[in-house]
């Protein structure tokens, strides 16, 4: 068993989260889901959780995590998401990465009258011609600086490719759908955050991208307008009860001669924070093994 | 099992709180002493797997690594990233600290290792591994020799500015906050002005200003460094059109590059303050400031500076009226630009002399220079540029008697700004669109074209420019002047007055 699997089945309460997230994933009631909580809270293992359900339901899915050295800004979250639901599907966003950071392309960058991005015209793509972009695969050059050669400004650049991406994206929700799933979202920069509310989760609240639940966890809630939070399903994480921390040495397998006084004694020290308790239940297993040592030795 | 509960007891309530101090203490005293080390060294990197343990300890061997890296697994301090490992913010926030408070020398040999480390990780990766792996590697590296890693920090910084990616400066600048604790005043300095370059970059004014005042008042720091801040801060105050402050930052950045050789950045000191000083009035100024650039510029053959130079002088020529020199100087800047091999500037320049032959009238020298701009910008796929030619031109068309061309060089540059969410602009583009139509006198075009730039405005939030539109909107509703029955009246109270006055002649007549 590898540790996540033992972390799975490790989990306890969080039933009515669970339980509610399934709800969305049949009715679609609303497509975004904010789950908060302080550190050591339960989030990511909720999360994991949640990711294990979509597994179970064959549901495409797709997860982006922040931390200190990782810090995917917009495109890195477009290029992952890409990635994880499959490159095929994202051709035309893939052409214009490359027109704005690969010199060696060229394609026509012109904006028509209606505001939509010519991104294939001229372009000469290997197995393939101009026109029939959405049947072929194109490959990512994975250049993060953008091209020299080129006066576009970051503004213009983030929006088109963001429009083009939600573009591609809409089109394949609109025949499977899809969860994404963003974890430590805390961590995330200021330009990220604008970007991700601003643009990302503003299709999705619009329904402009169908079929799509977007899953967040955060230690603090974002800051968003009306129309948002009427779209967003709010999670908050709370403590764990006694009956929880009795399941949860259960399902541990704590061998102890009184179970509800330990769980009594777990609650008191940790205030039932999900983190405390487990490293608690860390701590008691590793005396047990010490004492079983010095009683051998 | 008993006795184990009877001692977690007592290991609980000696505990006094459950803090995350608490509970790391508490498992670390638990734990085997070899494995307690590799927990605590655990806390040094963000994350780990089998191979960054090896490093972090050299000594064991590889059944004694992946044992360690199997127990480290099963505890909840300990989080799954995929393959890899991390210890639970808390905890790893709690023992780097310590590491930091000891700052031993187990600490920097540890940071070296890990240096080396991610050094050795660079080669092949690309992308977003590529810039984690370097971010790694320069944490580290402030570990093991602060000034190098700070130098390493400040090479990022540029790197990720460079590509316009702000958010990897602010990943950087966090990182290095996490030594806050052993950072030499230098260190400290340098950092803050990374961060007052971000926030400028953020058009966070405010922000930079405070923290650039709070560097110059470090004493620490290198007078190249209190240059480089005077410098940012006379910027900061230029976008804020603040020109006294502006003038002074720059003049403190000006004496330091002076006492410090005439350092590269002096003639682009006084370039801005040579920009600072014209928006004043003070054109003598202005233009002396611009022929020490220019002269420094030339003895250090620094071809972009001189460009630049000219472009500021032909538009304070061009501020006073002096179109010939303008146009001469406008000239001598698009020659630098060539002799450079710089093509993108071009379009600016072109930009100012179409502007300036507009000024003159003279609509075909302004139409050829405005076309070539628009032909730059759109090889650069730089759309706002093409928008504000596009704005330009309108009025060249109109004045060459060329107005479907005018207009629809209004729509498309209006269709650009909107694209691009650029709303303000696009108000301006819209109403320059609807005098147009009412010229032409399109009555419907010009209502629905005012409607627009009403919308567009009030979207940017420009309150006033919106209700002034309106106001332009309402007179073309309703034409300006008196309403019909003040004008019958008048015609009345005339006739009146004309008949009163033919009576009284016929009567005097008649006497």
């Amino acid at each position: 068993m590898t540790p996540l699997d033992r972390r799975l089945t490790e989990f306890v309460d969080r039933t009515a989260q669970m339980k509610r997230f399934c709800q969305i994933l049949e009715n679609r009631a609303k497509p975004i889901i904010f789950v908060s909580g302080d550190g050591g809270s339960g989030k990511s293992s909720l999360l994991a959780r949640m990711i294990h359900e979509c597994s179970l339901q064959k549901i495409a899915k797709t997860r982006i995590e922040w931390t200190e050295t990782r810090n995917p800004d917009y495109l890195a979250i477009m290029r992952g998401v890409r990635d994880d639901l499959g490159a095929g599907h994202f051709s035309s966003f893939t052409s214009l990465v490359n027109a704005y950071y690969d010199d060696r392309v060229k394609l026509d960058l012109s904006v028509n009258s209606t505001g939509n991005i010519k991104v294939a015209a001229g372009a000469n793509f290997e197995g393939s011609t101009v026109g029939q972009i959405s049947g072929v695969v194109v490959r990512d050059c994975m250049i993060v600086v953008p091209r020299r050669d080129l006066g576009v400004s970051e503004n213009e650049r983030m929006l088109r490719l963001t429009s083009t991406f939600l573009s591609d994206l809409a089109v394949l929700t609109s025949a499977t759908p899809v969860v994404t799933f963003f974890d430590a979202v805390e961590k995330m920069e200021d330009e990220t955050r604008k970007w991700m509310w601003g643009e990302f989760m503003a299709a999705v609240r619009d329904n402009r991208i169908p079929n799509i639940i977007c899953v967040h966890c955060g230690r603090t809630k974002p800051d968003v307008d009306r129309d948002t939070r009427l779209a967003m399903e709010d999670t908050e994480l709370g403590p764990l009860g006694l009956a929880d921390i009795e399941e949860y040495l259960q399902k541990r397998n704590v061998v102890c001669s009184a179970p509800r006084e330990m769980a009594t004694l777990i609650l008191a020290y940790s205030k039932g924070h999900p983190i405390d308790v487990a490293s608690a239940v860390d701590m008691f297993e590793q005396t047990q093994e010490n004492l079983a040592q010095k009683s051998d030795g | 099992m008993g006795d184990a509960l009877a001692r977690f007891k007592q290991l609980l309530s000696g505990a006094g709180s459950n803090s995350a101090e608490a509970s790391c203490e508490l498992l670390l005293a638990q734990l085997e002493p070899a494995l307690a080390r590799c927990f605590r060294l655990c806390a040094i990197p963000h994350q780990f797997d089998t191979a960054l343990l090896k490093a972090l300890l050299p000594e064991s061997s590889d059944t004694q690594v992946q044992g360690y890296y199997e127990s480290l697994s099963r505890l909840a301090l300990v989080n799954i990233r995929g393959d890899a490992r991390a210890l639970h913010d808390t905890a790893r926030s709690y023992l780097f600290g310590k590491w930091l408070e000891q700052n031993s020398q187990e600490f920097r040999e540890a940071s070296a290792r890990l240096q080396v480390f991610f050094d050795s990780q660079l080669a092949g990766k690309e992308g977003l591994d590529q810039i984690e792996a370097l971010r790694q590697r320069m944490f580290h590296w402030i570990g093991a020799d602060q000034p190098g890693g700070i130098a390493e920090f400040e090479r990022l910084c540029r790197l990720a500015r460079n590509a316009n990616r702000l958010a990897g400066c602010a990943s950087a600048i966090a990182l290095v906050h996490e030594y806050d604790l052993i950072l030499t005043e230098n260190s400290r300095g340098l950092l803050a002005y990374h961060e007052a370059k971000l926030a400028a970059d953020r058009n966070d004014c405010k922000r930079a200003a405070e923290i650039l005042h709070t560097l110059l008042a470090n004493r620490s720091v290198s007078e190249q460094v209190h240059m480089k801040a005077h410098n940012r801060l006379g910027l900061v105050y230029l976008a804020e059109r603040q020109w006294d402050d502006a003038i002074a930052a720059l003049q403190s950045a000006e004496k330091l590059a002076v006492k410090n050789g005439n350092v590269p950045e002096l003639p682009l000191i006084l370039n801005d303050m040579a920009v600072a000083y014209s928006k004043k009035g003070m054109r003598e100024r202005s233009q002396a400031l611009l022929d020490r650039s220019i002269k420094m510029a030339e003895k250090e053959n620094d071809l972009l500076c001189l460009a630049r130079d000219y472009n500021t002088l032909g538009t304070l020529h061009r501020s006073h009226n002096e179109h010939r020199e303008a146009i001469a100087a406008y000239e001598k800047s698009l020659a630098y630009l060539a002799q450079a091999n710089d093509h993108f500037r071009r379009a600016a320049v072109y930009n100012n002399l179409g502007d300036e032959y507009s000024d003159l009238a003279d609509w075909t020298k302004s139409l050829q220079f405005f076309e070539l701009s628009l032909q730059i910008s759109k090889e650069a796929a730089d759309t706002i540029g093409q928008a504000r030619t596009l704005t330009n031109l309108m009025r060249v068309y109109w004045n060459s008697d060329r107005p479907s061309e005018a207009i629809a060089a209004g729509q498309l540059a209006a269709n650009y700004f909107e694209t691009l969410r650029d709303d303000y602009n696009a108000g301006n583009a819209m109403l320059r669109l609807a005098r147009l139509y009412r010229s032409e006198k399109r009555r419907d075009a010009a209502l629905e074209t005012y409607g627009r730039a009403i919308e567009l405005y009030q979207k940017a939030g420009a309150r006033s420019d919106a209700a002034n539109v309106e106001e332009e909107r309402a007179a073309l509703v309703r034409p300006p002047g008196l309403p019909w029955w003040a004008w019958a009246a008048i015609v009345m109270i005339s006739a009146i007055l004309v008949i009163f006055a033919i009576l009284m002649i016929v009567v005097g007549a008649s006497r």
